[in-house]
């Protein structure tokens, strides 16, 4: 009776995430969708002009703008953060281990604001007076955003590849192949899927950021043309005009949210399955196909 | 594979030696290490050595002056501790019930991978949409105002996924023989739960909190439209209240007065180091026991 | 039941369990397949048998474990004192208060000593610690490792050696003065000097309680065992007084696993 009773407060307490999950939903699209609906989609996402004093809502400047330094952050902080994880899973000596990966722990909680205060104090000056522009830029924000989301990458990237079995690296040194053929070519294939979701989350990060880069980036709203241009992201918009924004205003800065939060559960929901699905296929026949893949190589 | 073994090298010889290859490869590694790492903590030792200076007594126990161009931050670390408070005592005991409800009560399943999805998305959805939510949520709907009770329910829902996560691991890695031990003892199941594999995973437990609230601690954008920015100091649940990060981004951003903002930045991050600091001692102290 | 020890004061021939007709199945594999099975109070039941052969499984549905936690099915009757289990006559909790149970491998809690004992009695409800304390002190002292940690208590039970946490182990089920006690092969693993202790131990404790051993050492089913039932493929081949089976066995299969011919 009382072991049913507790079962039950647990079952309903289990479904707190996705009631919370559920609650945002419905709110963000309760207040979003009628301006949503009075713009039509496809001029709220594809129209150019954003003058919400006129009432003319279109978020296409601000979806460039998200999209671009994006990019920019995943091209400057992925390859850092795979060599980075590489380094830490499969180089590292133990005891140099043991110091950096504390440390890169303890710096993935350095809140995103102080980043982006290093973008205005080094970043946004030093951008300004040798690259030209205004300073805060397309390349500012990205080089923010792809040092704040390397410890997030680098963390999942270890995770995988210390996932991938001892056996597969043995194996292919066993059959001669140098330390680094059988990390390109054994172990970076074998936790792949992994490290795919570690890039995914690593996006969905620098997608959702938002004082860091509002601190960086320029906000203004135009389709930026080069890396030194000033740009605003879906997220700063929101949290820009949030202030004093009222009536369809304000919807539409729920509207926005309603794209940002669509793209960023597309990412999850990716980076999820690239994380599951493997399990079924890595076992026999990757360590095969890595196996040719090196043999391959060696030819 | 080596290029002095002469059947192998016969077939073809590789453009570059394998080993050369290695060694630029490492090389390669090695210096995006450091400088990963360099730029890392770089950024902590720039904030720290142009902010401490100016944390001094004063700059810690009195209240703000001039918007914040004078004085201390002591409003701001009251109302961050009070915000950081309620949702930890909101999230902890969702997200350990969760995480007892998925280990203890069913075997993987259906309702398991919903439960775990609904945790995976809602950590990944963006802090400005928490702040978004909260704002319309509790702040309008419920009618809480700007609040610290508004701020720490956001912030509660923001790292309940950290808490689940961790405590999920900690209760999992609990060997399943303590449980039966505690069965032939004669305890029921919830018995053995609270007095066997909870105590054993506590220190897990606890890592996955202090996560949560260094998340808390450094949050802006949730907090902001959800506790509001006042300058005084917070007395009961429903007074507005500006966190640290969210003080810092206003010194910052609107450029009132650099060394309150580099002082304020040093106190958080250092809070920030300190509180990982303890997390990670105790996860590795955990993960020791069990290995 | 902490304060009626040793319920049953004549000894003999009664019957303290007795399992009719019990089959056990996991999804579709079958365990345990028609045993019938009488333990007499009071005395030493080794069960023997290969690996597989569901001696196991048999105890832990003497204290129903297989059902409540390995998620078994099992059909037949069960009975403690004439009560049946499967019927859910005796309440769980009162059920492994009287039924103690020591698995293969040692299992203290990582706490410890003196805190691993008074778990089973705090959970019972006894709280004054005079009592703990003489229930801590008699169940160490029938384990026969009293003197071997009466001055450290208070230290880790993960830091005493593989043998002394066994007997640990058999003395936390003691605690709970017990009227069964269940072992599970408690001496794998263990030198000869602690399966020694072990055995003297367990041939003490017969004279009070009821004690099922199950063992793959026949040689220790011997030493100590009254009567000693074979098990194999979740069948019971054979179950007599212990002196009987080792040197007339009735069933061929027994005399061939007893000569090594297989298990």
């Amino acid at each position: 009776m009382r072991a049913a009773l507790v079962r039950r407060a647990l079952q309903m307490i289990a479904f707190s995430a996705i009631g919370v999950l559920a609650l945002i939903t419905v709110f963000i699209v309760r207040e979003g969708a009628p301006v949503l609906y009075k713009t039509g989609v496809g001029h709220f996402l594809f129209g150019g002009a954003w003058r919400p004093l006129e009432g003319e809502f279109g978020i296409w400047p601000m979806i460039v703008g998200s999209t671009v330094v994006t990019i920019g952050a995943l091209a400057i902080g992925v390859p850092l953060a795979l060599a980075c994880a590489i380094v830490l899973a499969e180089l590292a000596p133990p005891r140099a281990r043991a110091l950096l990966k504390p440390t890169i722990e303890l710096l993935a909680g350095i809140p995103s604001v102080v980043y982006g205060f290093m973008g205005v104090v080094l970043l946004v000056p030093w951008i300004r007076e040798h690259l030209g522009g205004p300073g805060p830029s397309v390349l500012a924000a990205s080089v923010i955003l792809g040092i704040m989301i390397m410890p997030t990458i680098i963390g999942i990237s270890i995770d995988a590849l210390q996932a991938v079995p001892r056996s597969y690296r043995e194996g292919s040194r066993a059959l001669g192949a140098t330390e680094w053929q059988t990390i390109r070519m054994v172990v970076l294939p074998a936790a792949r899927s992994g490290l795919v979701a570690a890039v995914i989350l690593g996006m969905g990060r620098a997608l959702g950021e938002t004082m860091a880069v509002i601190m960086v980036a320029g906000n203004s709203v135009r389709v930026p043309h080069a890396i030194t241009d000033p740009v605003r992201t879906l997220t700063a918009n929101i949290a820009l005009e949030m202030g004093y924004a009222s009536g369809d205003h304000a919807r539409a800065l729920f509207a926005t949210a309603i794209v940002l939060f669509v793209i960023v559960m597309a990412l999850n929901s990716l980076a999820s399955l690239a994380r599951r699905r493997p399990r079924r296929r890595t076992r026999r026949p990757l360590w095969r196909r890595a196996l040719g893949a090196l043999s391959r190589g060696a030819r | 594979m080596s290029t002095t073994s002469p059947s192998l090298g016969r077939m073809s010889p590789p453009l570059v030696a394998p080993r050369v290859t290695q060694i630029v490869a490492k090389t390669l590694l090695w210096a995006a290490t450091a400088l990963t790492v360099g730029v890392l903590v770089f950024i902590v030792a720039f904030v720290l050595r142009r902010g401490l200076p100016y944390v001094t007594g004063d700059f810690l126990t009195e209240a703000p002056r001039d918007m914040g161009r004078a004085g201390g931050i002591l409003p701001m670390i009251v109302g961050t501790l009070y915000v950081t408070a309620v949702a930890v005592a909101v999230a902890t005991p969702l997200g350990l019930g969760t995480a007892i409800y998925l280990t203890e009560y069913t075997r993987g399943g259906f309702l398991t991978r919903v439960v775990r999805f609904g945790a995976e998305c809602l950590a990944g959805v963006p802090s400005i949409i928490f702040g978004l939510f909260g704002f319309v949520f509790f702040v309008i709907t419920l009618g809480m105002g700007w609040s610290v009770l508004a701020g720490g329910l956001t912030l509660a829902f923001m790292i309940l996924p950290t808490v689940i996560r961790t405590a999920e691991e900690a209760v999992k890695s609990v060997p399943p023989q303590y449980r039966e031990v505690a069965y032939t003892l004669g305890a029921s199941k919830w018995q053995a739960i609270v007095k066997v594999v909870l105590p054993s995973a506590l220190p897990g437990i606890l890592t996955g909190i202090i996560l949560g609230i260094g998340r808390s601690l450094s949050e802006t954008a949730a907090v902001i439209f959800t506790a509001g920015s006042s300058l005084k100091m917070p007395v009961s649940l429903f007074d507005p209240a500006r966190t640290m990060s969210v003080h810092f981004y206003l010194l910052a951003r609107e450029g009132i007065s650099m060394p309150k903002a580099y002082a304020t930045a040093a106190v958080l991050v250092l809070a920030i180091l300190v509180i990982n600091a303890t997390a990670y001692g105790l996860m590795h102290r955990f993960m020791k026991r069990f290995s | 039941m902490i304060d009626a020890p040793y319920r049953g004061a004549e000894v003999g021939e009664r019957t303290k369990i007795e399992v009719v007709d019990l089959s056990v199945r996991y999804g579709s594999s079958v365990v345990l397949r028609g045993v019938n099975l009488r333990i007499r109070e009071r005395s030493i039941h080794a069960i023997i048998g290969p690996a597989g052969s569901g001696k196991t499984s048999l105890l832990r549905t003497l204290n129903l474990l297989a059902i409540e936690v390995d998620g078994a099915r099992v059909d037949g009757a069960v009975t403690l004192d004439g009560k049946h289990l499967l019927l859910g006559e005796v309440p769980l909790a009162q059920l492994r208060r009287r039924v103690g149970m020591v698995f293969a491998s040692p299992q203290p809690l990582p706490r410890s000593i003196y805190e691993n004992l008074v778990f089973g009695p705090r959970l019972a409800g006894v709280r004054k610690r005079v009592d703990l304390d003489a229930l801590v002190e008699s169940s160490l002292r029938q384990a026969q490792l009293w003197d071997e940690v009466k001055d450290r208590l208070d230290v880790s039970a993960l830091k005493l050696s593989g043998g002394q946490q066994q007997r640990l182990c058999i003395a936390r089920a003691l605690a709970l003065q017990p009227e069964v006690l269940l072992l599970d092969e408690p001496c794998s693993g263990l030198d000869p000097i602690s399966t020694l202790k072990i055995e003297e131990a367990l041939t003490e404790l017969s004279e009070r309680i009821t004690i099922v051993l199950v063992t793959n050492n026949t040689k220790q089913a011997a030493r100590v065992g009254d009567r000693v039932a074979f098990f194999l493929l979740g069948e019971m081949v054979e179950d007599a007084p212990a002196d009987r089976l080792f040197t007339a066995p009735s069933d061929p299969r027994t005399n061939d696993y007893l000569s090594g011919r297989f298990g």
